[in-house]
């Protein structure tokens, strides 16, 4: 078959839909959809500037009225705890201007998603790394907290070693979808030869 | 826009344009239980999308840039799963085959579609639903020139095809 013959067969099915739709199905499940995906929306800031504030200002509470021992560390993290949610609003303002300024084609929405994603992957590292920084200093504290039991050590070691691991196992999900994206991204700008 | 003109919108988009929408589905989805799940896909960023449609470009670009983006993006996620979803039992299908005789043709053009990657895809189906060079170029974000190639590509790849499927005379 010539090009056009296959125009024709393609043609043919304009008239004819393939398949007909139920339509109450369609929009018990849009609707469903909207409401798991504002709950969803912004989860991970909305947890980290949430979790942020609650532990810097328990700390500062600690400090403040119970009078605690060996709190360098603590003083040290305090400012740290209360500033990033400043810090992550900051990135989510950000994240939320850029969002219009993609182009309206395919190309422009995957450069949109690779955008969202590279800002995950970002925070997901920077996470990581904060996150870390936290346990070190706890763990200092801790250690240098005449009150504290070596069982109570190794028990936050172990849940700060667990949470370590579900962190690099996101991480890593992120990276992956990204990839994706890339790769898609290169397919759609990929030179063919003439 | 309120809510129910969001509703009414999506109602009159899926009604006129349900050809464009389920060429897509059939490209890039091959099982009932997955022509299912990306139509689902599709129709929710449709009506995602009502609120930020400016009437900058006609319905139709608008709708396959959505539908296509998210068939590219689907299929991508999907192909951890070779084999396609199963069906479920008492599943409420969103879609259903219509009774409409089939053409044993169309049936081969979309299955050799489908093989191509999901970009050339993308592109024999604006192709072959008559979007211009400048209207393909639009929807798809590269230039007109490269948009050019790989129609090139794509008609001759079509055509060889077809001449063995003739041959075979499947």
């Amino acid at each position: 078959m010539e090009f056009d013959e296959l125009q024709k067969v393609w043609d043919k099915q304009n008239n004819e839909p393939l398949y007909v739709i139920n339509e109450e199905a369609l929009h018990r499940r849009i609707k469903a959809k909207k409401r798991a995906a504002a709950k969803k929306a912004n989860w991970m800031e909305i947890i980290l500037i949430g979790a942020n504030l609650l532990a810097g200002s328990m700390l500062l509470w600690a400090v403040l009225f119970k009078g605690k021992e060996h709190e360098t560390f603590i003083y040290v993290m305090i400012p740290i705890m209360l500033l990033v949610p400043f810090y992550l609003l900051y990135k989510r303002t950000q994240r939320k201007k850029s969002e219009n300024k993609f182009e309206h084609t395919l190309l422009g929405d995957i450069e949109h998603a690779l955008s969202n994603a590279s800002y995950t992957v970002t925070l997901s590292r920077t996470s990581q790394l904060y996150f870390l920084s936290i346990a070190a200093l706890t763990m200092l504290s801790l250690i240098f907290d005449k009150d504290a039991s070596i069982a109570s050590i190794i028990g936050i070691s172990i849940l700060f070693l667990l949470t370590l691991y579900a962190s690099r196992w996101e991480h890593n999900f992120y990276v992956r979808k990204k990839k994706e994206l890339q790769n898609l991204k290169e397919k759609m700008g990929e030179e063919t030869e003439a | 826009m309120t809510e129910n003109e969001q509703h009414q919108t999506f109602d009159q988009w899926i009604k006129k344009y349900r050809a464009l929408l389920f060429k897509v589905v059939r490209v890039y989805a091959h099982t009932p239980a997955d022509q299912d799940d990306l139509f689902q896909e599709i129709a929710i960023q449709v009506y995602r999308s009502i609120p930020n449609f400016r009437s900058e470009s006609a319905e139709s670009t608008w709708l396959y840039r959505i539908a296509l983006n998210t068939a590219m993006r689907w299929s991508t996620r999907e192909k951890k799963h070779t084999h396609g979803h199963n069906p479920v039992e008492d599943y409420e299908y969103l879609l259903k085959a219509s009774s409409t005789e089939k053409d044993e043709r169309l049936d081969w053009l979309y299955d050799e579609i489908s093989r191509f990657d999901e970009v050339d895809r993308s592109i024999t189906l604006l192709l072959l639903d008559g979007l211009s060079y400048k209207e393909m170029s639009d929807v798809v974000g590269i230039s007109e020139s490269n948009i050019g190639v790989k129609i090139y590509r794509i008609k001759k790849l079509l055509t060889e095809k077809s001449k063995k499927y003739d041959y075979h005379g499947v």
